[in-house]
């Protein structure tokens, strides 16, 4: 051997002792064997020594159905315990109620969370953006994306902005231009412009598409930055679809304190608002004079239906002369002068070369035929199909993205476009391309919302989570399926024409606005007051404003109607005919309790009582005896949020206060 | 000549213990590697419900985890439902109260002993314990005598 | 004399005493198998680093490691799509040195790849295909194939974006050779996209088949080393044969002939003994320390720089670019300016000139010398083929980015 080999042989022995050390090392310096050794002396302050120290080992929730594998927990070892609830990360206790509902064993942690479960230490657990894994964590604020994952329906419990999201998403009707796979049934979120031009005024048409928000302040419309020669084309467009054989007028002059009155009796503002004051289920009234022809709203309130097939407002049977006199009340009361003046002040220099250009295009025919199919153009490729029904435009695609799996997307698939001082990640991405439509593209087809900052967060989060990922079967917690009650026949052409469906909830369906479901009124009710309350209704509860319009129904219909709900909407538990079970003296005991319990501090019976419940003054003529009687057993059973108190009664005191509560008639007035 | 033999040897050696230890440190390491630190086995620790939801006298055997768990007037407990003989699954007969081995013909009474034919031990019997928020839970790696209770 | 037990089992494993003297030194090779390899003696030249640079030498090396760390990570490897990547996750961040024998397994891949090719230049610059080792040359090219082989079907086992577009595209290059091309690609496959099949079959071929090949390839090399003469060298001049005795014996005036592989006379035969040193120790120390040098740098490595793992593949999702093994991005190069120049002409023309050349060189000067000025012409067609090669590979992987477009990497 020489000398050089020699010294080479020790030289290289030496560093492979070296470089074995170094690959031991790195095996037993790994981060989470450092945290698993500090819980451990954590743990004896923390819960005043553990037992025996348990060797150093990977923990990890292995999830078959949902495709996951967890090792959190390797590291987090605090988390199930409450008593770190002050520790600092990683051994902090998870807050809430949480992991209760949720249990690691069944649901892991990157589910919610997100990150890699995979890793077992924290650069690589995706804490904070890495390369080579798509799913960062979610910031801690914005979990609830991922409840949305499994939670499909609308309202999903401690998760307020995810829910809010999702209201702001189907107010908006986001699901108009954008693939929403859950939102793929809903009707299109705007009326119809059939027949426009015979509707408003092509100045408040021209303003309207310059920028809703100016009309109307919390118009649901957003904002579309067309160009004048757009809106031009557009305006001519929507004006040019008018009554085919003209319109047929309502001869005749309004009285308009007639008018008036019949506004007030017709409960017009359960529905609608005027100046922000009112309902909220239809559309604000404040200014419509300067929207709408007076013609029109004469032929409008005639026949609702026919100009807007889908909409929620009923059918008034008004009288010609009434309508008349409503419309001139309207058109005189719902005009803001000072507005209109104020605008044309500071709109009129600007406004004159739009009106100049729309003069000129009158000019000739041809001309206005061009700027038509111009309008038409732009109709669709802006996508006003998507919100807004226009027969003679086919449907088609819609123009938007699809977002029925935006959550998935990863940040490189969001065009960030050549903005470099914004921090990429998709949650970043949607919420500035909805606060601001053109932020990442000057070009962008979508319009501006007028959002508030919570609601660009609550529908960020909203979108995030729609996501590609299968949630399997029994994981996933959907609102029970409402179907539409949708009764044929004649009552079914009542039932639409006084639109029952937008107020009043039946069979799990329906609308919000009323308190009563229709589902077992039929049981509830005696036909005879039915009758009559259809015709002339009034508030049944003292504490409430009467909400429900005066249809002005004809004594046929609200027979037929009365006949219809008391044969269908009916209950089976609810006994019929109750009033022939009642003994001798159940009159005296019934009053005897009713006094004993003290129900005249809620609800009024005579000259005094409580304004919380319905008044009983001739409650005998409103109520069915059975109805009563079931009530009295278990209030919460029909109405689990009533606040009448559950009394325990036995079925004899429901009969004997059913039996007093029956007698209780109205004493007819009328001959 | 001496000299240079032992700066030889000298050479030899250290040389020597290095690739010794460079080699065995390797071995260790594959060694090491080839012991899996995590396991896709089901846990060995697992909920089984709460108490209420068992009848007293009633066994029940929860398929997936290879146990029975009987509930009677002294309290709750677990067996094994892996025959001692050679791994078959036994099964409970109602009538007779014992457990019944379908491979070998091995009977065990319904504590798990040994009531005829091959096997030669009785039934294992897993801890069964409470957990604070209510449920129970087999501990598989915890093998505890016949006459465990876990009184509730 | 009643000998040790412990001698005596010794003596049973190792048939000879300590190799301290000549008679042992030979024995010592004859008798150890792993050694035999070797011949008992060597020509000084032969040893020499800087002729051989131990490239070949090197390139056996990191096949035993391939074999060692690939049979360790077999046991964790599951080749099912959606198992894979798992396991891969696995060895990274729960199995105990995982990472660290994947990282080895994927360093010692890259090199082999790397020395197999060096060890061919150097065998062509020194002209060591001349005959009789012209045929040996030509296994050698079949080891560089397979070799590219292994690699290339190792690269998709991890299945994440990297491995699954790679070979992609590397299955869609092997999809533009004439007649055979499309056919080669399902066959490979085991369908028409990379899909379970296609890792399966990859799975078999890395593993298994690809692995069998190579040895018994590396086993005829390995033979034919032996048979042909040993490390090639200068022509050896021929002298008179001293009668002198020697302590060693020359070898046996005998031609070996078997199978015809090996023509004329045993290379020992005329040779001046003082050219020739004993294998044991000279040539082993050397191979130790070299092995050792290697491995070492090759630990050091799989320390500190981890194999790459991207996301896991997505036939939905194409990066951009989306590359080739790196071994493989001149040729894609080359596909990208023409289908037919990359994916055809070229690597048909470069595998068959390679496995003519030591028939078409017919120049038998130069041998054992490294740039013999008496083959220049010979020389300068080749090395311009290398280092187009070697510019269009550090092309592809340096200086294309999206689109194919050229980037400047820094």
């Amino acid at each position: 051997m020489n000398k050089t080999l020699g010294w080479m042989f020790v030289v290289l022995g030496m560093l492979s002792i070296g470089t074995m050390y170094l690959v031991l090392r790195s095996e037993y310096t790994q981060e989470w064997k450092k945290y698993q050794k500090e819980f451990e002396l954590d743990s004896k302050y923390i819960i005043g020594g553990i037992t025996k120290s348990k060797p150093k080992e990977i923990k990890q929730t292995v999830l078959d159905k949902l495709k996951r594998i967890d090792r959190c927990t390797t590291c987090h070892l605090g988390i199930n315990n409450d008593k770190f609830e002050c520790s600092e990360q990683p051994f902090k206790s998870h807050s809430g109620q949480y992991l209760v509902w949720h249990p690691i064993e069944k649901y892991g942690c990157t589910v919610c969370h997100e990150g890699q479960g995979l890793a077992t230490n924290y650069e690589d657990a995706a804490h904070n953006q890495i390369s080579h894994w798509e799913k960062t964590m979610i910031p801690p604020g914005l979990t609830q994306i991922s409840c949305g994952k499994c939670h499909l329906g609308k309202n999903v419990p401690y998760a307020s902005l995810l829910s809010e999201g999702r209201k702001v998403l189907e107010r908006l009707g986001c699901y108009g231009c954008h693939e929403v796979q859950r939102y793929s049934e809903e009707v299109k979120p705007a009326l119809s412009l059939d027949r426009l031009g015979d509707k408003v005024n092509k100045e408040w048409l021209i303003k309207w598409l310059k920028n809703p928000a100016d009309y109307l302040k919390e118009a649901k419309m957003p904002r579309f930055s067309l160009s004048e020669d757009e809106i031009v084309a557009l305006t001519e467009f929507l004006m040019s679809s008018k009554e085919k054989d003209g319109l047929s007028i309502i001869e005749g002059e309004g009285d308009y304190e007639k008018g008036g009155k019949l506004f007030r009796q017709s409960r017009c503002i359960s529905c609608h608002s005027i100046n922000g004051r009112g309902g909220v289920l239809a559309s604000e009234l404040g200014n419509i004079a300067s929207k709408v022809k007076g013609k029109w709203l004469t032929l409008y309130l005639r026949d609702v239906h026919h100009y807007q097939p889908r909409i929620k407002m009923l059918q008034y049977n008004f009288t010609d002369q009434e309508i008349l006199d409503i419309t001139e009340y309207m058109m005189e009361e719902f005009y803001s002068e000072d507005e209109a003046a104020e605008e044309e002040d500071t709109v009129g220099e600007e406004e004159e070369d739009v009106e100049g250009k729309l003069k000129e295009a009158n000019v000739s025919e041809d001309a206005l035929k061009n700027s038509i199919e111009n309008g038409r153009e732009i109709f669709i490729k802006y996508g006003c199909f998507g919100c807004h029904d226009r027969t003679d435009i086919k449907t088609q695609a819609k123009v938007g993205p699809d977002l029925s799996t935006i959550g998935s997307k990863t940040k490189d698939q969001f065009g960030f476009g050549n903005i470099k001082d914004v921090k990429r990640s998709s949650e970043n991405y949607l919420f500035l391309k909805i606060k601001d439509s053109r932020f990442f593209d000057d070009n962008a087809k979508m319009p501006q919302y007028n959002f508030s900052d919570k609601d660009m967060v609550d529908l960020t989060v909203a979108l995030l989570s729609f996501t590609k990922e299968e949630i399997p079967l029994g994981n996933r917690v959907i609102e029970k399926n409402k179907t539409k009650f949708n009764p044929q026949g004649e009552f079914g052409l009542l039932f639409r024409k006084y639109s029952c469906y937008s107020c009043h909830e039946v069979f799990g369906a329906g609308g919000e606005l009323s308190t009563v479901p229709l589902d077992m009124t039929g049981s509830q009710l005696k036909k005879k007051w039915l009758f009559e309350y259809l015709k002339k209704p009034y508030a049944v509860r003292t504490n409430v404003i009467p909400r429900m319009p005066r249809f002005r129904m004809t004594d046929e219909e609200s027979k037929y109607m009365t006949d219809y709900i008391s044969d269908v909407f009916v209950d089976d538990s609810i006994p019929e005919d109750f009033e022939k079970l009642f003994l001798p003296g159940d009159v005296d005991k019934g009053k005897r309790l009713f006094e004993e319990k003290g129900c005249i501090s809620c609800h009024i019976l005579g000259k005094g009582g409580g304004y919380v419940g319905p008044q009983l003054n001739a409650v005998g003529s409103r109520l069915k005896s059975g109805w009563i009687f079931k009530w009295m057993l278990n209030p919460q059973l029909y109405k689990p949020d009533t606040p009448e108190p559950n009394h325990g009664f036995s079925e004899d005191e429901a009969r004997a206060l059913s039996a007093y509560l029956s007698g209780l008639k109205q004493v007819d007035k009328s001959p | 000549m001496i000299k240079n033999k032992s700066r030889r040897e000298f050479f030899s050696i250290i040389g020597f213990i290095g690739l010794a230890c460079g080699i065995a440190g390797y071995i260790y390491s594959a060694l090491r590697f080839i012991f899996p630190n995590i396991l896709y086995e089901p846990p060995t620790s697992f909920r089984i419900g709460k108490p209420e939801q068992y009848k007293i006298n009633s066994p029940v055997f929860i398929r997936e985890r290879h146990i029975f768990v009987f509930y009677d007037l002294q309290g709750i407990y677990s067996i094994s439902s892996i025959c001692t003989h050679l791994g078959c699954s036994v099964n409970w007969k109602h009538g007779k109260e014992s457990f019944e081995c379908p491979c070998h013909g091995s009977i065990f009474d319904k504590d798990g002993r040994v009531k005829k034919g091959a096997a030669p031990r009785p039934l294992e019997r897993y801890a069964v314990e409470l957990a604070a928020d209510g449920n129970l839970i087999v501990n598989t790696g915890a093998r505890v005598d016949p006459t465990y209770r876990l009184k509730v | 004399m009643k000998k040790n037990i412990f001698a005596r089992i010794w003596r049973s494993v190792f048939r000879h005493g300590i190799p301290d003297t000549d008679m042992n030194r030979s024995l010592v090779v004859t008798s150890n198998i792993f050694l035999h390899l070797h011949p008992v003696k060597v020509r000084k030249h032969g040893i020499k680093f800087w002729y051989t640079m131990g490239f070949g030498g090197t390139s056996f090396l990191l096949f035993i490691i391939l074999v060692v760390t690939g049979a360790l990570l077999m046991l964790y490897y599951t080749p099912v799509p959606s198992e894979a990547y798992r396991s891969m996750k696995d060895l990274n961040y729960v199995v105990s040195f995982g990472e660290f024998q994947r990282n080895l397994h994927r360093w010692a891949a890259h090199g082999m790849v790397i020395t197999v090719f060096l060890h061919a230049c150097r065998v062509f610059y020194t002209a060591a295909y001349k005959p009789p080792r012209e045929f040996n040359w030509v296994i050698g090219v079949f080891l560089l194939l397979i070799t590219l082989g292994l690699s290339f079907t190792g690269y998709l086992l991890p299945w994440d974006q990297l491995s699954f577009w790679a070979i992609t595209v590397g299955t869609n290059i092997v999809g533009y050779a004439p007649f055979i091309g499309e056919k080669l690609k399902f066959l490979l496959l085991g369908g028409n996209t990379v899909g379970e099949g296609a890792l399966l079959r990859f799975y078999v071929l890395h593993c298994f088949a690809l692995p069998l090949l190579i040895s018994i390839f590396m086993a005829i090399h390995f033979w034919r080393i032996r048979k042909d003469g040993g490390i090639s060298g200068p022509p050896v001049e021929v002298k008179e044969v001293e009668t002198e005795l020697h302590s060693e014996k020359p070898a046996p005036e005998k031609t070996y002939g078997l199978m015809a592989l090996v023509d004329g006379e045993s290379f020992m035969v005329k040779k001046e003994p003082e050219d020739t040193v004993f294998t044991w120790p000279h040539l082993v120390l050397r191979e130790l320390l070299w092995a050792m040098l290697v491995i070492n740098i090759l630990v050091l490595i799989s320390l500190y720089f981890s194999a790459p793992l991207e996301e896991m593949a997505n036939p939905y999702k194409t990066p951009n670019p989306a590359k080739a093994p790196w071994y493989f991005l001149g040729l894609q190069e080359l596909v990208h300016y023409s289908a037919f120049l990359g994916g055809i002409l070229v690597p048909t023309l470069a595998i068959t000139a390679l496995i003519i050349l030591p028939y078409i060189d017919r120049n038998p000067r130069g041998e054992g010398v490294w740039f013999s000025r008496e083959r220049q012409w010979i020389q300068i067609v080749f090395t311009v083929c290398v280092v187009a090669l070697i510019v269009l590979t550090i092309i592809g992987v340096f200086f294309r980015g999206a689109n194919w477009s050229f980037v400047v990497p820094w």
